[in-house]
């Protein structure tokens, strides 16, 4: 088993042992998780930059503000008419 | 604190270092911990469901991708987007005010959100073939 698939199945074993603790909605996060790096989502990157941000200081009202903005830019992007037509 | 106790409990469980494709995950939802800031564990959720949509928008531009699927993931992100903005304006209340309240309401608005961003993910991993 190489280490991605023994990561997946980690995950996978949280999110059973978080149900069992009556977390089922967690779990099922963490389950997301597990499924978002077997579909290849490729975010770590991203979420490489979020660890150091909040490594030098809890997320702030700013902070939010540029991610939420990131989140309508990309939302309009997604239901923007496809590139080619659709 | 039970969601970010139980948060911290699946990283244990998970295993620090294991997972190449979840690195990222891990090292925020860790700074997360060190904070001890249950709004930094949602500033992690909406971090990752935003970079989600990056994603999916560009399977959306890829020739590739049935239509079908991208209807999917559109609606799915329709859905998922409102309850990661509640999530914001529930972690803004807890900062201002960390009561067990805002704490109550934030818990209830990573817990709405959750299932909402995995179908998001179950609409890219068809998508991706995954």
């Amino acid at each position: 088993m190489n280490l991605q698939l023994f990561g997946i199945a980690a995950l996978r074993s949280s999110a059973l042992a978080l149900e069992m603790l009556g977390r089922p909605r967690v779990a099922e996060y963490l389950d997301t998780l597990a499924n978002m790096a077997e579909a290849g989502v490729e975010i770590d990157a991203e979420m490489q930059k979020v660890a150091e941000m909040l490594k030098d200081h809890s997320a702030t009202e700013a902070d939010w503000l540029v991610l939420m903005s990131k989140l309508d830019q990309a939302s309009r992007d997604l239901h923007a008419p496809r590139k080619g037509g659709e | 604190m039970k969601l970010f106790r139980a948060l911290i409990l699946a990283l244990a469980l998970a295993g620090a270092g294991a997972m190449p494709a979840c690195t990222g995950h891990q090292a925020a939802l860790k700074e997360a911990k060190a904070n001890d800031n249950l709004g930094d564990v949602a500033f992690v959720v909406a971090s990752s469901y935003t970079a989600t949509v990056e994603q999916a928008v560009e399977l959306k531009d890829n020739p590739q991708t049935p239509q079908e699927v991208v209807d999917a993931m559109r609606a799915a992100e329709a859905e998922a987007t409102p309850a990661v903005k509640d999530l914001r304006e529930a972690a803004a209340a807890y900062e201002g005010a960390r009561t067990a309240e805002t704490q109550a309401e934030l818990d209830a608005a990573l817990a709405k959100a959750a299932p909402l961003i995995a179908k998001l993910v179950r609409a890219i991993q068809k998508a991706t073939g995954g």
